[in-house]
């Protein structure tokens, strides 16, 4: 016979009463030790176990029963809860019920265990709720784990239509009866501001008509954000950034706890929560997690860094309920072992909460065509530029040798130097600013680190009179592109490059526009005449005024797609981020081409230079990556191919490259 | 002689008396320069809160009574816990008093109470009994307050000078323990208790932690305030302590996500072992943290170790003599007698069980970590081989270093041909 303990909640005195056969629990002496050290309860009545909880913090009544319920199940009590203690815990009690029909659910689907009968009629909803889309299977999969999971993640690759399927599963759950306990009637998206755009085209596409939307950022005022969190004739769809959460969660809380509001709660770019050390994003998101009628959490890197980036999003999607069941500072430690023997089970842990659909999945199922990789164009630099460059690189890699530990501040330092380095590698008149224009950190020096008068001077007298040699390059290449009918993005890393680039095309007749950090972002109180979105729309649309764009990867590699109307690539220079080198080559590389589409990618190299190592580090780092990346699992992108981790590798390699060619040379 | 005349003496001797000397006391955060007078002993009484024999007194009053120094049979007591403090110790202090005198000054505060010098004048009170000389004299400086007046200062005076930085060396360790927690019973917070100790706040906060942990351990047994009953125990509770602190604050290395319970149950699989007496390598293969040491650390290995622990003691337990049992039956006996008693019997019949479970942990331990063991030492291997300088002589000059060079090639080579075969089959 299990013994049972009734539970009794005393909301006025704040604690929880257990009693029945208290005896087995108190003659338990591990029982005894854990209510002693954790739950700080009362033992010392013979009718009555007391557990206190602090009523001022929210939360802990349910923490506490969840750690009585705990107890119960651990040392084989049955527990019999009292009626007004039900209706107390009324909330706590129906969430935990939903979650245990849910994970068993969501793993069903993940384990391909589905119910036929109610796909098949999931698919038939679709085809009235969604008229406009039409879904490959596997996205139609996804879409169905996401409305029957109701939390969950999809961590798909960029370009695999996480939105459209976002909006399928809400299409269905808007469609159910007002009665229905997943009933959902809005969509409340929380994501980067180049995210905005994409979220109300894609309704578009999907519905057939325009958006009903209020976008919660930018030029937004205060009163209107307001107003629209608390009318109950608030829009069908929000969008917010995640510092805008920050700032309104108060009136965010109330709005996803109105009597009317079904909401659905997304998270879009998640990974931009993952601070799990008290980030405000982070708090603020989470804060809100427990008011969602429904949680999705979308991004192709869960894990930028190590498994502990996972922590926060899986938090959000079922606040409490522990999915992961490790410890913080054990995904920690598993981050730094890659054969870690507890990882198979965190991802066991996690695999029924989240759907994954990889790049080889879109070529294989859903008629994505192979991009073509092009041999890159390797430009000679003008005289004064080689000089200017070989004078620096030598004094740097001079610098670079003597100065091997790239840590701490030191790094900085050395950084500093790179980027002074590809800077030369494309334009030498770049040398003349400071560096703070590229890279925003404090710590980061000015300085160009050249104390040469002779050679200040050449850099100061340069650019007057001439074109960087890849500018004509490139000019020739995107006149050829645009003659032949095509349209073409243009990805630079320093902003003046982008803008004098801009310039010299625009002298040969070539218009552009550019999509970088300060180019406004569309909102819905009085538009800019040429926002991000607006010059993303007109792009794509077939009679656009202008056939380029130059942007960089910083401002916009995620959230939007070009790949309807652009299929060519061209890449005046990059850096060392094989990140947001991959997201760039994504945006014209996406599902919705035709399998017969030719997608190019075109490199300009300085011949001798710092971009011939770039081009091959960031081609082993993309094949690392895209090896992790592309497996079945929860890809973790290993802290070595974080950009400033793995700072002494690239140096390596530069100076590898370096020595190769100066022995060459001689 | 009771407080008043103390008082009474002390004021008239202080009024006729030329002082021996003066010397510097630091009282109420000041230096001061005070007179040292020679006391008869009779004027004066021993601090029962002495900081050297906290434990043996509380464990005392537990039983017995509270302790009254004024009266005969009470001082008797305290002079025999003073003495077995620190036998050896004595035995010299003895000796030096007897052929040179009394070197260190004490202090006694304005009602005759010894704050600094208790073991001294118990041992000048010895002497002068073996050898039928009164009065004896104890040289102190007297206080203006006294311990009714000024608890608090009082009681910072006497700790610290008596646990100061190299007094303390000599004191029984669990003293320090129940000092730490008698001042923060009288509200000192840890910062001043630091000074007074000559520690760091961090050190305080630590022992004071530690002391609740044996309180813990005590009440669990019902010993509660048989400080004595801690006795050669005091090793196990810092290291447990520091075990403990670490799986709540989640720097154990444990691989799997042990819930809060699990650390209960944890503790009371350790205060178990505490009690059989176990300690060094075999206490530490229970919790330590560390990926390869203990079996708290792996899940099934503990999961097994806690349930055959659980299951097995539980029911000795069960069957183990109450201490109001043991009561009954010797009604006179000193309780830090019976406990102790009742602990070797218990120690007795557990103690194939203990031991055999350890060590069948402890196989199961080696068996995983020499799995793990290849990729350990390969690491190992890499990270020595990077150390070497390849650009000095003695590297590249040396043929021994060349040959080594070879072996070492040859050898990673099998190990390549291994692993191919290993896995083609």
């Amino acid at each position: 016979m299990t013994p049972s303990i009734k539970i009794n909640v005393d909301d006025e005195a704040g604690n929880f009463q257990l009693s029945g056969e208290i005896t087995f629990l108190k003659s338990n002496r591990r029982a005894r030790f854990f209510m002693n050290d954790y739950l700080n309860a009362d033992l010392s009545s013979n009718e009555m176990i007391t557990i206190p909880y602090i009523k001022d913090v929210e939360d802990d009544k349910e923490k506490v029963m969840a750690q009585i319920q705990d107890m119960f199940v651990k040392f084989g009590i049955s527990e019999v809860l009292t009626e007004s203690s039900k209706k107390i815990l009324s909330e706590f009690l129906e969430e935990k019920e939903r979650f245990e029909e849910f994970s068993i659910k969501a793993k069903k689907i993940w384990d391909n265990d589905l119910d036929r009968n109610e796909f098949a009629n999931f698919i038939e909803v679709l085809k009235k709720e969604l008229p406009n889309r039409t879904l490959y299977d596997l996205q139609l999969l996804a879409a169905y784990h996401l409305t029957f999971s109701q939390n969950a993640c999809n961590f798909s690759v960029p370009g695999a239509g996480k939105t459209s399927v976002v909006y399928a599963a809400y299409a269905y759950l808007r469609s159910l009866p007002k009665d229905h306990k997943k009933y959902i009637n809005r969509l409340f998206v929380i994501g980067p501001l180049s995210s905005f755009g994409p979220w109300k085209d894609e309704y578009k596409e999907c519905f057939g008509e325009e958006a009903n939307v209020q976008v919660l950022s930018g030029g937004v005022s205060r009163e209107e954000r307001v107003r629209h969190l608390l009318s109950p004739y608030s829009t069908e769809i929000t969008l917010i950034s995640y510092q805008g959460v920050a700032s309104h969660l108060e009136d965010i809380i109330s709005y996803l706890h109105r009597h009317e509001n079904k909401v659905m709660v997304v998270l879009d770019e998640a990974h931009k929560i993952k601070n799990t050390e008290g980030g405000l994003w982070a708090q603020s998101v989470l804060s809100i997690a427990k008011y969602c009628k429904a949680r999705i959490v979308l991004t192709g890197t869960p894990m930028p860094n190590g498994y502990e980036d996972i922590y926060n999003l899986y938090n959000f999607i079922w606040p409490g309920k522990d999915i992961i069941n490790f410890h913080l500072y054990q995904l920690k430690e598993m981050s730094q072992a890659i054969f870690d023997k507890r990882i198979p089970q965190l991802i066991e842990n996690l695999s029924p909460f989240f759907i994954r659909i990889t790049k080889k999945d879109l070529k294989k199922h859903m008629g994505l065509p192979e991009a073509i990789e092009n041999e890159p164009f390797i430009v000679e630099m003008n005289e004064s530029q080689r000089y200017i460059y070989d004078y620096i690189e030598k004094n740097y890699l001079d610098y670079f040798q003597v100065n091997d530990t790239y840590q701490g501040p030191q790094s900085n330092l050395v950084y500093a130097r790179l980027i002074r380095l590809m800077q030369a590698a494309t334009n030498p008149a770049l040398l003349r600013k400071p560096i703070e224009e590229y890279y925003h950190e404090k710590e980061i020096s000015s300085e160009l680190f050249i104390d040469d008068s002779g050679i200040i001077s050449k850099i100061l007298n340069y650019g007057a009179k001439e074109v960087p040699s890849k500018f004509e390059h490139v000019a020739r290449l995107t006149k050829k592109i645009i003659d032949e009918g095509g349209k073409v993005i243009i990805w630079g890393i320093f902003i003046q490059n982008i803008r004098d680039l801009k310039e010299y095309l625009f002298k040969l007749g070539l218009d552009a526009r550019l999509l970088i950090g300060e180019t406004p972002v569309e909102t819905d109180s009085g538009y800019e005449e040429e926002t991000r979105e607006s010059i993303i729309r007109e792009f794509n649309s077939s009679n656009s005024s202008f056939n380029i764009i130059i942007a960089n990867p910083f401002a916009v590699a995620e959230s939007i797609s070009l790949h309807k109307a652009c299929h060519n690539a061209i890449y005046l220079e990059r850096n060392f981020n094989a990140a947001s080198f991959i997201q760039s080559k994504d945006r014209i590389h996406r599902v919705g081409l035709k399998p017969d589409d030719k997608i190019n990618y075109y490199y300009f190299l300085s011949k001798n230079s710092i971009d011939g190592t770039i081009h091959s580090r960031l081609k082993e780092k993309e094949q690392r990556m895209l090896e992790i990346i592309e497996s079945r699992e929860i890809p973790l992108i290993d802290m070595n191919m974080d950009y400033k981790e793995d700072l002494s590798n690239d140096i390596k390699a530069l100076i590898r490259d370096y020595v190769g060619r100066a022995a060459e040379n001689k | 002689m009771e407080r008043t005349q103390r008082i009474k003496g002390l004021e008239t001797l202080k009024a006729n008396q030329t002082p021996y000397k003066h010397d510097d006391v630091i009282y109420r955060g000041e230096k001061k320069l005070l007179p040292v007078y020679e006391i008869p002993l009779d004027y004066l009484i021993y601090n029962k809160h002495n900081g050297r024999i906290l434990s043996m007194v509380k464990s005392f009053e537990r039983q017995f009574r509270s302790l009254n120094p004024e009266l005969a049979e009470d001082k008797k007591v305290i002079e025999h816990f003073l003495w077995e403090s620190k036998p050896d110790r004595n035995k010299t202090t003895l000796y030096d008093l007897k052929e040179y005198g009394q070197k260190k000054i004490g202090i006694v505060t304005k009602d005759g109470i010894i704050i600094d010098g208790n073991r001294r004048a118990s041992l000048l009170n010895r002497i002068g009994r073996e050898e039928n000389a009164s009065p004896m004299y104890f040289k102190a400086v007297i206080l203006d307050d006294t311990l009714e007046d000024n608890p608090k200062e009082i009681m910072r005076l006497e700790t610290t000078y008596q646990m100061g930085e190299d007094e303390k060396l000599d004191y029984n360790p669990i003293e320090k323990y129940l000092k730490c927690k008698d001042l923060k019973a009288i509200d000192f917070q840890p910062g001043e208790i630091a000074k007074m100790m000559g520690e760091n706040v961090s050190r305080i906060s630590e022992w004071l932690n530690i002391m609740e942990l044996m309180d813990n351990y005590l009440d669990e047994l019902g010993y509660n305030g048989i400080y004595t009953r801690l006795d050669k125990r005091e090793g196990q509770f810092v290291d447990l302590n520091k075990y403990l602190n670490k799986y709540e604050n989640g720097t154990g290395l444990a691989d799997w996500a042990y819930k809060k319970s699990d650390i209960s149950d944890l503790k009371a699989v350790c205060f178990d072992y505490i009690r059989a007496n176990y300690e060094g390598k075999e206490f530490r293969a229970i919790a330590l943290p560390s990926k390869k040491e203990s079996f708290f650390c792996k899940q099934k290995l503990w999961d097994k170790f806690r349930d055959n622990h659980f299951n097995n003691i539980d029911l000795v337990n069960n069957e183990e003599y109450t201490i109001d049992e043991l009561r009954v039956k010797e009604p006179d006996g000193d309780l830090s007698e019976i406990l102790k008693v009742r602990d070797d019997d218990w120690t007795n019949k557990v103690k194939g069980l203990l031991k055999g479970n350890l060590n069948k942990s402890q196989r199961v331990l080696d068996d995983i970590n020499e799995e793990n063991a290849p990729l350990e030492l390969l690491k190992r291997a890499k990270g020595t081989l990077e150390l070497i300088k390849t650009d000095m002589e003695a590297f590249y000059a040396d043929k021994d270093v060349l040959s080594l060079v070879k072996e070492i090639n040859s050898l990673t080579w099998d190990f390549q041909q291994i692993i191919k075969q290993k896995n083609k089959e």
